[in-house]
């Protein structure tokens, strides 16, 4: 089920809100029914469309619930030795799971690639999730063995930490010691209601209202072909992408975000503008945070950081690089995209560090919006040729610089360009700033109802359009 | 106090992911590496005189929002009067991966129409409810008809 379609908006949704606060809120008042109904949600939620996978899930729950219990133990126990086995059983479960749905089709494709052997694709569907939540679980196992936090003692309240179907399919994720408190506590009021609601309509408008109209310019872009596609087109394709993959990505979050805040969660925030960044390292600190901060605490801090010679930070940085980039997808084009931006971010740090201090912040920035769009390329590319074709494209290699095509999709799409441009900067935070609190408060009341009105419209004028995360 | 052994549920676990792995991959080795007009050939024959005309792959994208790029191919048939909800559709995916998301396409294709003909046309209502939708690896199909059953039967039988 996506949150922007009309299943999960007129039945799921309501009913969920309105069992949760009838039966959880107002006659129980009792946590682990409220618990209970969020997880049979969660669960239902899960299931929608694609019911089988909801076992993996299910033991991938119990088996990590019962194995931290036992590194729980074995730690209290003084039992270092049997901890850090259970430790590396746990970690090596969860990263085969993950390995065997993820990436197992494509190890057999390169092997057969490259030994010309007649191995058949196993054709498995991508359990909807897996990445997200087997790292949400990992998180929970590495900070249980590190001392962090204590195992939780409850099936139900690690089952609705993994399963929360906020964030259960395409985050944020969740760090287990983030949200821990809040399984067994938390207070429902109507501020966190209102401004979970006014979160989650905003969170819809950007992806029905923008990025799925981002999108279908990028989409009829994509059809034209790079062999006969001109400057113009190929930059306005994917200056469209840019845009779209913002609006899908954050919209989500802040759909994640804001039902979290309706039924009483606080989750962290996932984006920071990221396309204000004046440089690639700044671009990473805004962009999918959960994701960034999991590769740090969990794998580049471990590794050594950067407090280690030159050549082991550069190796370091290109490990996680390379994982972040293998986490999207098994694809070579994330690969490379990851390695992309491992090598941009050691040049930044290690070369042109000096030189950054003395441009001016627009070329800056200039410079950092090609950086990523090139990025962007390689990520969307259904194919490596794709991406070149287009990337050669962009900087003219390409039949001309200006087509009819182009100046047509530029002017049909002008204002759609400006209008999602300032979107995606911090110009909303600042009309609230100059409105002032109260009044602003007052104009987001009237606001949020039409945006939910015109979100309604997109919605049913639209086609199936899931979200772009849902693949990884 | 004593303490507990967590082994035997931790092995059974790992034995059920393990007894998991082996059924989902015995449930999607029906994958075809046939081509669609391979697969839905010998489909087609079963369909009755008049009960469907074939489709083009732009109906299909009208009729379930589908997105052709991620497609190998595809057979759409359906049948032509506003009275009957009769049709069905034989996908063959690049990637199992979007298996999932043309379901559920399929599926909010069927919900609509179950509203449309609910209250006026029982008999086609009924239809709808019994439809089938069913992946099998990297091919999805979809019936709504009379003889959905049978024409599943040599789907599966054409893999």
């Amino acid at each position: 089920m996506v949150f922007s379609s009309a299943t999960f908006l007129i039945i799921f949704l309501p009913l969920t809100m309105v069992l949760y606060y009838l039966v959880g809120v107002l006659i129980t008042k009792s946590t682990a029914v409220k618990n209970l109904i969020l997880l049979v949600a969660s669960l239902i939620f899960y299931a929608w469309g694609e019911p089988i996978y909801i076992i993996l899930m299910l033991i991938s729950i119990c088996f990590n619930f019962v194995i931290g219990k036992d590194i729980d133990q074995s730690k209290r126990m003084n039992n270092r030795r049997k901890a850090k086995m259970l430790f590396v059983s746990a970690i090596v479960f969860n990263l085969a799971v993950l390995g065997f749905f993820k990436y197992f089709n494509f190890l057999l494709e390169n092997i057969a690639n490259v030994t010309g052997a007649g191995i058949k694709p196993l054709n498995l569907a991508l359990p909807v999730g897996i990445s997200f939540y087997t790292f949400q679980i990992m998180s929970y196992i590495i900070d249980l063995y590190k001392g962090n936090i204590r195992a939780q003692r409850r099936l139900l309240n690690f089952a609705l930490y993994v399963s929360l179907f906020p964030q259960l399919i395409a985050g944020p994720i969740v760090k287990y010691k983030d949200i821990a408190d809040q399984l067994m506590y938390r207070k429902e009021n109507w501020l966190t209601y209102s401004k979970g609601l006014n979160r989650f309509v905003f969170g819809l408008s950007k992806k029905l209202i923008l990025a799925n109209t981002l999108g279908s310019v990028y989409a009829a872009v994509q059809e034209a072909g790079c062999d006969n596609m001109s400057v113009l087109t190929a930059w306005i394709g994917i200056i469209c992408y840019t845009l779209q993959i913002y609006f899908d990505f954050s919209g989500y979050s802040d759909m994640a975000i804001g039902l979290g805040g309706i039924f009483g969660f606080s989750f962290c925030e996932n984006f920071n503008y990221p396309y204000i960044a004046t440089s690639v390292t700044d671009f990473w600190r805004r962009w999918h945070m959960s994701l960034s901060s999991w590769f740090r605490d969990y794998v580049y801090i471990p590794l050594g950081g950067n407090r280690c010679a030159v050549p082991r930070v550069i190796l370091n940085l290109l490990i996680v690089w390379l994982l972040t980039g293998f986490w999207h997808g098994a694809s070579w084009n994330f690969i490379l995209w990851g390695v992309y931006y491992g090598i941009l971010l050691i040049l930044e740090k290690y070369v042109l560090a000096g030189l950054i201090k003395k441009v001016p912040v627009i070329l800056k920035w200039l410079v950092t919006m090609i950086c990523v769009m090139v990025g962007w390329v390689l990520f969307s590319a259904p194919t490596l040729e794709v991406a070149i074709a287009y990337i050669a494209a962009m900087f003219g290699y390409a039949v001309s610089f200006v087509d009819s095509y182009g100046v047509f999709i530029l002017f049909t799409n002008f204002a759609l360009l400006v209008i999602a441009g300032l979107c995606a900067t911090p110009l909303y935070m600042s009309l609230s700033g100059m409105l002032g609190g109260k009044k602003f408060s007052k104009v987001m009341l009237a606001v949020t109802p039409l945006l939910f009105l015109l979100c309604i419209i997109f919605m049913i004028s639209e086609t199936y359009n899931p979200f772009l995360y849902f693949r990884f | 106090m004593k303490p507990k052994n967590y082994l035997v549920p931790e092995l059974l676990l790992v034995a059920a992911l393990l007894g998991f792995i082996v059924w989902i991959c015995i449930l999607n080795s029906g994958g075809t590496q046939k081509s669609i007009e391979e697969v839905s050939a010998p489909v087609c024959l079963v369909l009755t005189d008049g009960q469907m005309n074939k489709k083009t792959n732009t109906d299909a994208i009208k009729s379930f929002g589908i997105d052709l790029d991620k497609t190998e191919g595809l057979v759409y048939y359906a049948n032509d009067s506003v009275m009957d909800v009769s049709e069905m559709l034989i996908v063959k995916l690049v990637s199992a991966d979007d298996a999932q998301e043309f379901r559920t396409a399929i599926q909010n294709r069927v919900t609509d129409q179950e509203n449309l003909y609910k209250n006026y046309a029982p008999d086609q209502y009924a239809l709808l409810e019994d439809c089938i939708i069913k992946t099998s690896g990297n091919t999805v199909f979809y019936c709504t008809a009379k003889n959905a059953d049978e024409l599943y039967e040599a789907y599966k039988k054409a893999l």
